[in-house]
């Protein structure tokens, strides 16, 4: 199997304006990840930005749960890149989180919906 | 209504089965594993003396990457991982559940090296997924996955649950037993349908058998009236041979006789041989006018009777009666000054009305008279011809012994007479076409004490009496 070399830049803060350099770009929110289902091989730099008012992640995983690449917490309204490098094949991006709510439940992020199938086209 | 029942129960298994198979493939995330995990690692630090061999107890158990616990500021108090140990979570969200006191998971990049048994197993940056769970009032308990193991453990296989494959057989079931109802239900109906086509056609048979019963039910009233017509016409034959037998061969036997003894008897005086002589004419006479009689109906029935109807006034008529040798009374005519004007063949008239004065001889009547008049209370018990609109009556009355009250309406028939009397049968008959003929009709009434013969004469005008008085 072709060996992945996975690059994970995590950029917090004003230290990422949004849009730089993004070749793809994806939005976090209550709850979904939207953007593009295919991605061109060697995708470079995908711009991430949490438009909801909750923190959210985005994890990067191959089918069968092999984690590829992932950011750090988003807070609402910042915007971070992430560089990876991913051979063709299908991928699941998600958010991780789960958290309790001042009600006692929890909130699983991915569960709600938080969860896209992206393809890499060789 | 089985089968229908049957395909609802196949079409909501189908339908619980697909639901099934949908909750299956859809995500359910790792919460309930670290509440899990995270209570039983609460548990195994709670029953250990030292907090040390807790956590180290509880990471073992969990099988995880690290296990620690941390104050409410976010500072690790004692870990698995060395390299933790007085450390601090810089992680807002993760320091929002220490402070909070609130469940909180997050796959990231670890903020320090993680380290097992001497050997740093994740580096900074590494990323697992990071759980702080609330120990007590004070603490916190931080737990460390490797995500992708996690994940990997988790991950559903693509497969279809043994839920819906028993929910999709219970489906096969109803759907088989719905067909199976069905394909009774069809054939019941088919042999259904051939049963109410088999009860139409027996139907239309059994009106067909009926119509067929009637027609040969009528059939048969036409053959029994045909054979008791049949039957009828040869008694009448049957009759008319005796009637010829006995009325032809007694004169004929009484002409032969006389006629013998005339020849043979030599001592005869005269006066016996004249009365011998006259009784022969007698009969020879009476035998003459029955053949005649019996020829001339043969002779109408034949051709036809055809009279020379004309104009002809009633004194013309009774006139013509004069000959016949009975008294002839005449009613006078309500309208004095006025005399009818006739449409009639006097001499057949008159014949007529001798034949029905020489019936009424025949039969046993002593007096005979012959009336006319311009109104009737005659009561016809048996009539012929046509009764004209205005007509003049001509009535022949006796006083015989009346007819048999069950023949009378027989009177004018063929061949038809009463057993007690003699004759051919033919003198009404032949009446009756001579009536006919006449355009007039002849009517009859009978009682005890006599009988009355009318007959109606058509009248055509009214005419001024020519009276020489």
């Amino acid at each position: 199997m072709r060996r992945l070399v996975v690059v994970v830049a995590l950029l917090l803060g004003t230290s990422c304006s949004p849009g730089a350099s993004g070749e793809a770009r994806y939005e976090l929110g209550e709850f979904f990840i939207s953007g593009p289902n295919t991605l061109p091989e060697q995708a470079g730099t995908l711009t991430v930005e949490n438009t909801g008012e909750f923190p959210h992640t985005l994890v990067v995983t191959r089918p069968g749960g092999g984690v590829v690449a992932a950011t750090a917490v988003v807070s609402p309204g910042q915007t971070v890149t992430i560089d990876l490098e991913l051979g063709p094949g299908p991928y699941q991006f998600t958010c991780r989180i789960v958290a309790q709510g001042p009600d006692g439940g929890l909130v699983d992020h991915y569960e709600r919906g938080m969860h896209t199938k992206v393809s890499v086209e060789g | 209504m089985v089968s229908a029942f049957c395909a609802a129960l196949a079409v909501a298994t189908a339908v619980v089965a697909i639901l099934v198979q949908r909750a299956a493939a859809t995500p359910i995330g790792e919460g309930e594993v670290f509440v899990s995990d995270a209570a039983q690692a609460r548990g195994t630090i709670a029953e250990s003396a030292d907090i040390d061999l807790g956590v180290s107890r509880a990471r073992n158990a969990l099988g995880i990457e690290a296990v620690a616990v941390v104050d409410s500021e976010g500072t690790t108090l004692t870990s698995t991982s060395p390299s933790m140990d007085g450390a601090s979570i810089t992680s807002p969200l993760l320091m929002f559940g220490v402070r909070e006191g609130r469940f909180v998971a997050v796959a990231g990049p670890t903020e320090h090296d993680i380290v097992l048994d001497g050997v740093t197993e994740w580096q900074v940056g590494s990323i697992l997924y990071q759980v702080v769970s609330p120990l007590d009032d004070d603490t916190s308990l931080l737990l460390f996955y490797d995500i992708s193991e996690l994940l990997a453990r988790r991950a559903r296989p693509s497969r279809i649950e043994s839920e819906t494959v028993q929910l999709l057989g219970l489906t096969a079931v109803f759907a088989v037993l719905g067909v199976v109802v069905f394909l009774g239900h069809t054939r019941a109906s088919r042999r259904y349908r051939e049963m109410v086509v088999e009860s139409q056609l027996l139907r239309e048979h059994s009106e067909e058998l009926r119509t067929a019963n009637i027609e040969l039910a009528e059939a048969r009233n036409r053959a029994e009236r045909a054979l008791a017509l049949a039957e009828e016409k040869i008694r009448i034959r049957s009759e008319f041979v005796l009637m010829i037998n006995h009325e032809l061969r007694t004169p004929l036997t009484s002409v032969v006789t006389g006629s013998r003894l005339i020849r043979d008897g030599d001592d005869l005086t005269e006066s016996e041989r004249r009365r011998i002589l006259d009784a022969v004419i007698a009969d020879g006479t009476r035998l003459q006018e029955m053949i005649d009689q019996i020829l001339t109906v043969a002779r109408v029935e034949n051709q036809g009777i055809s009279y020379p109807l004309r104009r002809a006034s009633t004194a013309e008529v009774i006139a013509a009666l004069g000959g016949i040798g009975v008294e002839v009374s005449e009613t006078p005519d309500p309208r004095s000054n006025t005399e009818l004007l006739l449409l009639t063949d006097p001499k057949s008239l008159s014949l007529l009305v001798a034949s029905l004065v020489d019936n009424a001889r025949t039969h046993g009547a002593d007096r005979v008279t012959v009336s006319l008049s311009f109104t009737s209370d005659l009561a016809p018990m048996a009539e012929v011809g046509e009764q004209p609109e205005n007509a003049l009556y001509i009535t022949v009355a006796d006083d015989g012994p009346g007819i048999p009250e069950d023949f009378v309406s027989r009177v004018f028939e063929k061949f038809e007479k009463s057993s007690f009397s003699s004759g051919t049968g033919l003198g009404l008959y032949l009446g009756r076409l001579m009536v006919e003929a006449l355009q007039g009709s002849l009517a009859v009434e009978t009682g005890p004490e006599g009988s009355r013969f009318r007959i109606a004469v058509p009248v055509i005008a009214s005419v001024a009496r020519v009276d020489a008085a």
